[in-house]
């Protein structure tokens, strides 16, 4: 009777393991931060960006499946916890079959672009423009700035949020980039 | 409720309900998202897992410690635990298979549901209405881009400040919605729109550009909010085969178009865009749909496992309360301890149960009053009966009625000198068998026995440590063949003072009797020998002389013997006073000490113990010890005695013994208590009654004594004398 229960807890454990190294042979995307500045002008501010983006397969088969695949982009200005001023942007990229284009939108605002192939729209990720609250336009020279990019998984369809948790192929985060506010 | 009540209301009924609560929000949350696409609680939905995932931690949690719980009991054999086992173990066999079934039957209808939803012929009809759709768009991208065309020859013709009136002129003869002239520094040079969402043309970015370069235009459909226009650009300065040689030198310059589907073409292609767009999502989404339902099926699968497990504890603990009370209520009234509480009796069978089991425990508490009032009147009877035996001096022995001995009294062990005690419940043939001594007594003891006698008699002699002893022996048979009473009395005693008495009786017979007229007799042999000694020849007054001196020696000898006896008749008058037992030794065998006969040796013992003691009687029965020692001893070897004095402790008394060794030939082989009688010596000389003065003059002062042959040889005589002050 205890073999026969260590047979079945051996098993268990191997199907487990198996599930798990398949999870975590999944290559995950990238994304970096190459470039970030915020440029004053006036009482409007913006934030130039670039962004080196790799989507894992998995992301890459949800966008040509009409899966739209959002970022999350927050800015933040001041030494934590105080904040001087804060932003956050969201980008969408998708795909329209009908068209056979890629789109790139920026939610907060009717700015779209679109792009015959992924990798035109992959690439367009490198030169961002976002516009930023006044708050940005009069920060005091010196003052550090952060900024994190990650998928925003609030985004993906609900049925995709519980696998995103668990399989690599949905993390898609790049590290924080900090720098601070050049002087006039 | 205390502190500890407060905390065990929280873990045994707080937690677990909020732990169900939140496992099922979490599985409804899961199930509303992954069937639609709210995003209410998206950012939320690591909280919502990790709350679900706590919640089985809770659960489990609370599940392991009622096992664990239950083990104890289990281990300890608390009443009502392997009731309660068996009861969860039946309830969650009982419900575990059908939920597990459900589980799968549930897990496949929805796999095979999902995987319905993906028909290839619809897929095959959407994939052909996007062609169609496809087909479509190109017809009018094509009729646009040569429209396109035909004003890029136009602008050509033109010079390049009328391109804004050309470009107004002909929006709306061209169906466009915006047509623009890029400058080559991306400048807008003219620009006309017939839709206001379109005063602001976007330029080309720099793939399209890359396109226009290398294919020498770009004309594509382009969504446009939720809307397809069909963007065309061409250069203004390559524009047309067609213009030759009038193409102006527009070099670098763009013209771009936007036109738009026809109104009934729009919703008809945005349709079919959906639908196919729908169908794909869902097609990449059928994994993680049956991923994430799994997930939840699981969720409700473990939340209905674990709801079950714990109301099977609940139910057990229900079921098996009452009975475990009544276990223990057991257990208790066992013990002898009636006043147990039993549980409220409820309205059922356990309620008639209980009820059952109350009178059960009253009569029962009545019995065992009853019982035992009994048991302690027959203890105290046997109690009562044990300290009349106890007090007897006679010996009593009760046998059962297969011969096994039952009751012993002490007089019985005194007189027999063995603890019966550890004989009891063998039989008498087994007391004979180890005890050879007995065999006299256990001869005859067993052959009434046998013999089932209702009354007997029989006078046996027995021989123990302390000697010979006579007992009269008496057996009666009890009532209704229970068992058999033997009684002895010990005679030893009461015959040695009736011999002690006849003696003295002897002896005052002698004295009166000889004595008397062994006066005359010497008188009368003296005045013959003084008469006719001088008168008759020598031979005759030899013989007169020798006549006479036998008979007035011999009347010496008897009146010396018959003096004898009267001391030892005279009835004693003791003049006791505590004295220092050694220094009256010393004093007597001094007296010996320069004796060339002997040779004496005294080992006193330590101190200098005291006995209240005539000490002129003490002092005659040391010399006839001595005496009768060197008597013993005879002419053959030197005589050599020791005195030896030791201290010994018997029945809670002190005593002093004092023994007199010498090397002699011994005790004779049939020495007994008798050679401490009158008469009785192995010597040729002396009146017989040395040894009877001895053991006279001990008894007199509560003392004892005895003879016993040494291992080198020669005999010793040991008097035993209680110490003053003991």
């Amino acid at each position: 009777m205890r073999r026969q229960h260590f047979h079945y807890v051996f098993l268990l454990s191997c199907a487990l393991l198996a599930g798990c190294g398949a999870i975590a042979q999944q290559t995950p995307g990238s994304l970096t931060v190459r470039t970030a500045t915020v440029v004053a002008n006036g009482t409007a501010a913006l934030l130039e960006l670039g962004l080196d983006c790799h989507l894992s397969g998995p992301m890459q088969d949800a966008l040509d499946h009409g899966i739209p695949i959002t970022l999350r982009i927050e800015v933040r200005a001041g030494r934590w916890p105080r904040a001087l001023a804060s932003a956050t942007e969201r980008i969408e990229m998708r795909y329209f079959p009908l068209s056979r284009r890629y789109q790139l939108r920026k939610t907060e605002s009717d700015d779209v672009r679109s792009f015959a192939t992924p990798t035109y729209l992959i690439a367009a990720l490198g030169s961002l423009r976002l516009g930023l609250p006044g708050a940005f336009a009069n920060l005091p020279a010196t003052t550090p700035l952060q900024l994190s990019v990650a998928i925003d998984p609030a985004a993906l369809p609900g049925a995709l949020r519980l696998p995103a948790l668990f399989e690599p192929a949905w993390r898609l985060a790049a590290k924080d980039y900090a720098w601070t506010v050049a002087g006039p | 409720m205390d502190r500890r009540g407060t905390l065990n209301f929280l873990f045994r009924r707080v937690l677990p309900t909020v732990a169900v609560a939140t496992l099922l929000l979490a599985s409804l949350k899961l199930a509303e998202d992954a069937a639609g696409d709210s995003d209410r609680f998206a950012a939320h939905y690591r909280w919502v897992l990790g709350a679900a995932v706590a919640a089985l931690v809770v659960l489990l949690a609370t599940i392991g410690q009622r096992l664990w719980r239950l083990r104890g009991d289990l281990t300890r054999a608390a009443p009502g635990a392997r009731l309660s086992r068996r009861l969860l173990l039946v309830l969650i066999v009982l419900a575990l298979p059908s939920t597990i079934v459900v589980y799968g039957f549930a897990l496949r209808f929805l796999d095979a549901t999902i995987d319905n939803w993906f028909d290839v012929r619809l897929e095959q009809a959407l994939d052909a209405a996007l062609e169609i759709g496809r087909i479509a768009v190109d017809e009018h991208l094509r009729t646009a881009e040569s429209a396109s065309e035909v004003l890029v020859k136009r602008l050509a013709a033109e010079p390049p400040a009328s391109a804004q009136a050309v470009l107004d002129e002909t929006i709306e003869s061209s169906g466009a919605i915006e047509l623009t002239v890029f400058g080559d520094d991306g400048r807008v040079i003219a620009t006309a729109s017939s839709d206001p969402r379109y005063l602001n043309p976007p330029f080309p970015d720099s793939a399209l550009l890359m396109r226009v370069h290398g294919d020498g235009r770009y004309a594509a459909s382009e969504p446009f909010g939720d809307a397809l226009a069909l963007r065309v650009v061409l250069p203004l300065g390559v524009a047309h085969a067609d213009a030759g040689e009038s193409a102006r030198p527009m070099q670098g310059q763009l013209l771009q178009g936007m036109f738009p589907l026809p109104p009934r073409l729009q919703p008809l292609t945005r349709g079919i865009e959906r639908a196919s767009f729908d169908f794909q999502r869902l097609k990449f989404l059928r994994g993680s749909l049956k991923l994430t339902f799994a997930l939840i099926l699981t969720f409700v699968l473990l939340l209905s496992v674990l709801i079950v497990v714990l109301a099977a504890f609940g139910i057990a603990r229900r079921l098996v309360a009452p009975v475990g009370r009544l276990a223990a209520a057991t257990r208790a009234i066992g013990a002898g301890r009636y006043d147990t509480p039993l549980p409220n009796a409820s309205n059922d069978e356990l309620g008639f149960l209980v009820n059952s089991f109350a009178q059960m425990t009253r009569e029962l508490e009545f019995t065992s009053a009853r019982a035992q009032k009994s048991a302690r009147e027959t203890e105290q009877q046997r109690a009562w009966l044990e300290a009349v035996l106890e007090r007897l001096s006679a010996g009593v022995l009760g046998f059962d009625r297969e011969g096994q001995l039952r009751v012993a009294n002490r007089a019985a062990e005194a007189i027999l000198d063995v603890p019966l005690s550890r004989y009891l419940g063998r039989s008498i043939g087994e007391l004979k068998h180890e005890r050879a001594e007995l065999t006299s007594f256990a001869d005859p003891l067993a052959r009434h026995l046998r013999e089932n006698l209702r009354e007997w008699r029989e006078e046996v002699v027995i021989d123990t440590a302390a000697g010979r002893r006579m007992l009269m022996l008496r057996g009666t048979a009890l009532p209704d063949q229970a068992g058999y009473v033997a009684v002895f009395d010990d005679l030893t005693v009461l015959n040695r003072a009736q011999r002690d008495a006849a003696w003295g009786e002897v002896a005052r017979r002698l004295a009166h009797e000889v004595k008397n007229p062994l006066t005359p007799i010497q008188l009368a042999a003296e005045r013959l020998r003084r008469r006719f000694l001088g008168r008759l020849s020598p031979e005759e007054g030899e013989l007169i002389d020798r006549a006479t001196h036998t008979i007035v020696s011999q009347v010496e000898a008897l009146k010396t013997m018959v003096n004898a006896f009267a001391d030892y008749a005279r009835a004693p008058q003791l003049a006791l006073r505590a004295i220092a037992l050694h220094a009256l030794l010393d004093e007597v065998l001094d007296l010996y000490e320069n004796d060339q006969r002997m040779s004496l040796t005294r080992q006193l013992a330590d101190g200098e113990p005291r006995v209240r003691v005539d000490a002129v009687r003490l002092r005659q029965a040391l010399h006839n010890l001595i005496k009768n020692a060197l008597e013993a001893i005879g002419d053959a070897r030197k005589p050599q005695i020791r005195v030896v004095t030791r201290h010994v402790r018997a029945g809670e008394e002190d005593w002093i013994e004092l023994s007199v060794s010498d090397n002699g030939p011994g005790l004779p082989a049939d020495f007994g208590e008798r050679w401490f009688e009158p008469y009785t010596s192995s010597k040729s000389r002396g009146t017989g009654l040395g040894l009877a003065v001895v053991k006279k003059i001990v008894e007199e002062h509560g003392g004892s004594v005895r003879a016993e042959n040494d291992a080198q040889g020669g005999a010793t005589f040991i008097l035993r004398l209680p110490l003053e002050g003991a």
